[in-house]
């Protein structure tokens, strides 16, 4: 089986084992094992939960590094919708755009404007929808891998679409090699990603054989360059910023909502919200709604691990900037057909389900280490301290029970076995 | 009730419903959903379980004063049981047919009582048995083969 790339990785010399990844991880995908935090490559779903509460910075991205952006030949730099927020509030989009040409960038693509264009297809798409469980976006690739490990029933539900910025880079490459008249294949189209997972869908495509994103570096990692680029970026009046409300509002949780409206329609954002919802589907509790909008983070792409602002601001920043354009016409029929004849949204391939392994192969021997697990539970202190390196007392004898772990790890039976 | 040819008995869990607790309703239903999936069941079995068990654990929730589950793995099958104190159902066979329902308003303002209890929970199992008397309580066993 092909070897699952994580999206973050830990810098030991950093870790100072404190355990709050440990404690904060949605699928206790992490261990403490000699004082450094480790994980468990099958559970992880790389919503950086852990990048985020890591006090000493000892998490970091395997997003592509500036530097190596030198291996391609002509490069086009594609902005998530987020990086429009991540700028004091008189920056307009044109500015970040004009900003990022300026760096070793090729050209630059305005992702909103596709993200539009897709919009008008899932409105096509949920409207012929039928099916009496609830199709989910398949735009968040944390949710998508979370699907694909915790609910592997729910694969099948995930919108069969390539995502906007698929199609961003699909189109914009097809423009740069008419306008230049050179091959397709030596463009390459670079997302500037407001976390990690989206370098996920790159390295391990999920819709076309062949990722349309070739790069993904991190907003933060350039913001600094960005910055005095877009200083140095010419004054003059140029239409590269495109969308209007609709296309900007993607940074934000339910910006499918706009197309769809709110009728069968329901966006929940926050990885344990999401978790929640998908156990409601899978159970089928969930009736009236046709379209899950999900988001691994709170409020939407703007409060990815990788950006600079705080989130609450970027999402006040995002909404401000979407009444602005509000006058601005939403793309026309003819864009969304000229996006369909070049086959754009069509998925070759689809995510398959990657189920976390049962106990054990053998149903006999699971169910036996299932009591064996719950009598050692029983014996532990269940403060879920996770002194032990594990993140709850269930786990720790979930891990004896795997070989994982020992049941002298417990400092709590330790103590007790020091007093006797 | 118990004694169905069922093979060997490997594992057995009992849990407990406090009736009109509606913010923990779900939590019996959600253990034994972990426990098939920790076990390996197949994806299919779990499903019609997890259905079945959330349906069952609802309507003691809102119609008992309390419940005991049993929940028995064997080689052959799944077995669940529900057992509630509770106002008993008084016409099983009415109560089995899709819309019927006796729930209060207050159950109805909540999003239950639209009559699909029992019907989706036949739906979804292999056998289903109800015992019932009104004022005392209501036993179902339901049973899903592996």
């Amino acid at each position: 089986m092909q070897r699952y790339l994580l999206s973050v990785a830990v810098i030991e010399e950093k870790c100072t084992g404190c355990m709050k990844c440990m404690k904060k991880c949605p699928t206790e995908a992490i261990r403490i094992r000699h004082g450094k935090a480790t994980v468990m490559e099958d559970r992880c779903i790389d919503c950086a939960e852990c990048m985020k509460v890591c006090p000493t910075r000892a998490w970091v991205a395997r997003t592509d590094s500036y530097a190596s952006l030198s291996r391609f030949k002509y490069k086009i730099a594609l902005p998530a919708p987020a990086l429009y927020s991540q700028f004091s509030r008189d920056v307009l989009p044109d500015t970040i755009l004009k900003g990022l040409r300026e760096l070793a960038f090729d050209d630059v693509y305005d992702v909103t404007y596709a993200s539009e264009v897709f919009g008008v297809v899932l409105k096509d798409f949920f409207e012929s929808y039928q099916n009496a469980r609830p199709a989910i976006s398949s735009v968040c690739p944390v949710v998508v891998k979370l699907i694909q490990v915790k609910f592997p029933d729910l694969t099948d539900l995930l919108v069969p679409l390539e995502s906007p910025r698929g199609i961003a880079a699909m189109d914009a490459k097809l423009r740069m090699s008419k306008k230049l008249g050179i091959r397709y294949e030596d463009i390459s189209a670079v997302y500037i990603t407001p976390c990690p997972a989206k370098i996920i869908p790159i390295t391990q495509p999920q819709c076309k054989e062949v990722s349309p994103l070739d790069a993904a570096i991190s907003i933060a990692d350039i913001y600094g360059l960005l910055l005095s680029a877009m200083r140095k970026a010419s004054s003059k009046q140029e239409e590269l910023h495109l969308s209007g409300a609709d296309g900007i509002s993607w940074a934000i949780t339910g910006g499918e909502l706009r197309y769809l409206g709110t009728e069968g329609c329901l966006a929940v954002d926050g990885i344990d919200n999401v978790i929640e919802v998908l156990e409601n589907v899978e159970d089928e509790k969930i009736s009236g709604i046709k379209y899950l909008a999900l988001r691994a983070c709170p409020g939407g792409c703007v409060s990815g691990a990788l950006n600079v602002d705080n989130p609450f601001l970027a999402r006040n920043k995002i909404l401000r900037l979407a009444q602005m354009f509000a006058q601005r016409k939403s793309v026309g029929r003819e864009q969304v057909r000229a996006f369909y004849q070049q086959g754009f949204f069509t998925c070759d391939i689809k995510p398959r389900p990657l189920p976390m392994e049962p106990l054990d192969r053998d149903t006999l021997r699971a169910i036996q280490k299932i009591k064996e697990r719950d009598k050692i539970f029983e014996t532990l202190p269940r403060i879920d301290c996770g002194a032990c390196g594990a993140p709850t007392c269930r786990s720790l004898a979930e891990d004896i029970v795997q070989g994982r772990a020992a049941l002298t790890d417990c400092i709590v039976k330790l103590l007790e076995r020091g007093k006797a | 009730m118990q004694d169905r040819e069922a093979g060997e008995l490997l594992l057995e869990k009992r849990f407990s419903i406090e009736g009109g607790n509606f913010i923990h309703a779900g939590g019996v239903s959600s253990s034994i959903k972990k426990i098939l999936k920790d076990i390996g069941i197949r994806s299919e079995i779990i499903r019609r379980a997890s259905i079945a068990c959330y349906e069952a654990e609802m309507n003691v929730v809102a119609y008992a004063k309390k419940g005991e589950v049993t929940f028995r793995v064997t080689q052959q099958h799944l077995q669940v049981l529900f057992k509630d104190e509770g106002q008993g159902i008084e016409n099983i066979g009415l109560a089995m047919q899709e819309g019927y329902s006796t729930a209060t308003d207050a159950i109805r303002e909540m999003g239950f009582g639209a009559g699909m209890g029992l019907p989706n929970i036949k739906r979804n199992v292999d056998h289903l048995n109800i015992e019932s008397m009104v004022g005392v309580g209501t036993t179902l066993e339901m049973i899903i083969y592996t």
